[in-house]
């Protein structure tokens, strides 16, 4: 690795127990993540891409320990934050917020914008008064909101500007990482360019790096630096950016690419690719995409496809690539 | 540069389905009249697909609302008609339009997972439509049902009767929607949003079905998106709405390779994917204003980087530039003529 990753994610696992029986039992269990990995550098833009299900969010939450993780590691500027107490979590969580994707559900409604903007830095204790109001001001300025707006609730305004309100909250601490949890998915598409300028001068003023999860491929590739593409609750392809959609590897990542309609009529149509996305109670045995995968091999249904890096930054787990693994490979893998 | 309406732009009059002709629709609201919908004219054929594209409150689904006759209290259409087939539907009564819809006009929405009823079986529900526009009786609805879940290509059909709506995942609630809509073979299929809330392997899988039961019977389809990509790819011909109005209308080859209305540009171009990677976005600066803002003339003037003295106060009218491309512009039709 070139520079030392801000964000390490090593074998990161959540499983939901399903319903206990007798004695406390699960009866099963839900693996939504399952034995995920990756890296966020400063200043860098990771995306997450999948469709529903795949557990990108649930890996986003779990990075931030908003849900509690069942096994792996997680090192923020070389700290584990899975073995913080509380307190050393919630100093550490400074450092570390996220925007999410609704912008009506995700703000308070009894709470004023300059409240909801000001609450962390006054649970903190780093500014009260009137150099709080002056913070507050400043960072609704710097979202491109009027610090007039401080005084009045969430619902006076639209979609584009309740996401700049929760924008503010994160930026609030003057974090180094955010997870950024389909944060223009529900927006128009004339308000995302105005949200996506936000987000990447604010990257580029603060050297922030971002986790963006999204299932948009369109704005991945204008946002991203890298992307991991996830599967039923793992990853299954890693790349830089444009790597991944010149030369995508993985049968699904060309399945999801050959599915996203692109605003240009002399494009080919989107291939649909057969099937549905399995239920994570029951994943296929093997490679969990088998069912739907066109080039699947005998052993697909029985071997569950191991790492391979075919490339310094592109990985993919795949039986189809078994033998194309790079040797003597310097770079940790990303997947 | 000549005046138009909806009239001048269809190809081919005879296999003319619908058309709107100077639609208007107000709410009546206690703060007074808000005109959420000004002059849309519209017209799509047998066969072709119209996307009605827009951002959100800009009338698309009003428009498609008032088409089917189902606006709320307090929308009301104010002005102009709507003509389906031989009908002027807009003058029908409720008990008249209740035939029309299911029947003649199919619809689908955005969430399949609210337009089902969870208590009942797929069966039952499927079985109810036919019943209701066809006549049929228990055993014939159960065979025409299966009928329908083959077409739809949903597996397994006999099981599927027998589902509740909250068993089948997203993508297989929208093919039951569809099999719905077409079960009377209607002549026009609106589809309101019908692929927002599903991934896009679904997306691709729903829209395929679609375009291939389009070509089977032959119907209009008024294709409401918000997704430019999926316009692209799928519809023939593009109307692009903005406030309740409808700003611009051309084949979609042609709305994508010369959009006239600074509306259109602005949003193609503020499309990820047309600046290179890590580059600016370009902005259509402000907000969508609301009903009760509505600029007296162009509704764009108060966003638009070409704006002239007169678009805040005149109404521009709709201009022809070239054979069945229409937009309403102050500035590019002073600049073209």
């Amino acid at each position: 690795m070139s520079t030392a990753a801000l964000l390490e994610v090593r074998d990161l696992a959540k499983h939901f127990a399903l319903r206990r029986g007798l004695l406390g039992r699960p009866s099963g269990w839900i693996k939504a993540v399952d034995g995920v990995s990756f890296h966020v550098r400063e200043g860098e833009t990771l995306a997450l891409v999948g469709e529903s299900g795949c557990g990108k969010t649930t890996t986003g939450r779990a990075v931030l320990r908003l849900i509690e993780p069942s096994s792996g590691s997680v090192t923020f500027d070389g700290q584990e934050l899975l073995k913080l107490n509380a307190g050393d979590l919630q100093r550490m969580r400074r450092d570390i917020q996220i925007v999410f994707q609704d912008p009506y559900s995700s703000l308070n409604p009894r709470m004023t914008v300059g409240n909801i903007v000001g609450e962390a830095l006054r649970v903190h204790g780093i500014a009260r008064g009137a150099e709080l109001n002056e913070r507050v001001a400043h960072i609704l300025e710097r979202v491109g909101l009027s610090p007039d707006f401080r005084h009045r609730y969430a619902h006076e305004f639209s979609g584009g500007q309740r996401q700049r309100v929760g924008i503010a909250r994160a930026l609030a601490m003057a974090p180094r990482f955010i997870v950024c949890d389909e944060a223009v998915s529900a927006l128009d598409v004339s308000i995302q360019a105005q949200v996506i300028n936000l987000l990447k001068d604010l990257q580029d003023e603060y050297r922030l790096a971002y986790l963006f999860i999204t299932h948009d491929l369109n704005v991945v590739r204008h946002i991203a630096q890298r992307v991991a593409v996830m599967y039923l609750g793992r990853i299954v392809e890693t790349a830089g950016t444009d790597e991944l959609f010149d030369n995508p590897r993985h049968p699904y990542t060309r399945a999801l690419l050959a599915a996203n309609p692109l605003p240009d009529p002399s494009s080919p149509r989107p291939r649909a690719l057969r099937g549905d996305v399995p239920s994570p109670l029951t994943p296929p045995p093997g490679c969990a995409f088998h069912p739907r995968c066109a080039e699947a091999l005998a052993h697909c249904d029985r071997q569950t496809p191991t790492w391979i890096q075919i490339a310094r930054r592109h990985g993919v787990a795949c039986h189809l690539h078994q033998n194309t693994s790079r040797q003597g490979d310097d770079e940790i893998p990303d997947g | 540069m000549i005046p138009t309406t909806a009239r001048t732009l269809s190809d081919d009059m005879s296999k003319r389905v619908l058309s709107l002709e100077r639609l208007h629709v107000s709410f009546f609201t206690d703060a007074g009249e808000l005109a959420v919908v000004r002059d849309v004219s519209l017209s799509v054929s047998a066969g072709e697909t119209l996307a009605l594209v827009g951002e959100s409150g800009c009338g698309k689904s009003v428009t498609a609302l008032a088409t089917m006759g189902l606006l709320d209290h307090p929308g009301r259409i104010v002005a102009g008609d709507i003509t389906l087939g031989d009908d002027v539907i807009s003058g029908f009564s409720e008990p008249q339009m209740r035939k029309v819809r299911g029947a003649r006009i199919g619809m689908i929405f955005q969430e399949p997972m609210t337009s089902l009823n969870p208590v009942f079986t797929i069966g039952r529900q499927l079985a109810e439509v036919l019943r209701l526009h066809r006549g049929h009786d228990d055993r014939a609805a159960r065979l025409a049902s299966l009928a329908l879940l083959e077409r739809v290509r949903i597996p397994a059909a006999l099981e599927r009767l027998r589902q509740y709506p909250h068993e089948l995942s997203g993508g297989m609630k929208q093919r039951i929607m569809i099999a719905m809509a077409i079960a009377c073979e209607p002549q026009l299929l609106i589809a309101d949003e019908p692929t927002t809330a599903l991934d896009v392997t679904i997306q691709a899988q729903i829209l395929e079905l679609l375009d291939e039961l389009q070509k089977d019977l032959g119907m209009a389809v008024i294709l409401i998106t918000h997704n430019l990509g999926v316009v692209a790819q799928y519809a023939q011909r593009v109307a692009v709405m903005y406030a309740g109005e409808i700003v611009e209308q051309a084949p979609v080859t042609e709305l994508f390779a010369d959009p006239r209305h600074p509306y259109t540009q602005a949003l193609l171009q503020s499309l990820p994917g047309t600046v290179d990677p890590g580059r600016q976005l370009n902005v259509i600066q402000g907000t969508v204003p609301t009903p009760r803002e509505f600029p007296a003339g162009c509704r764009f003037a108060t966003r638009c980087g070409e704006v002239l003295s007169r678009c805040a106060s005149d109404v521009p009218p709709a201009s022809r530039h070239g054979g069945n491309h229409v937009f309403s512009c102050w500035q590019r039709m002073e600049s073209t003529s």
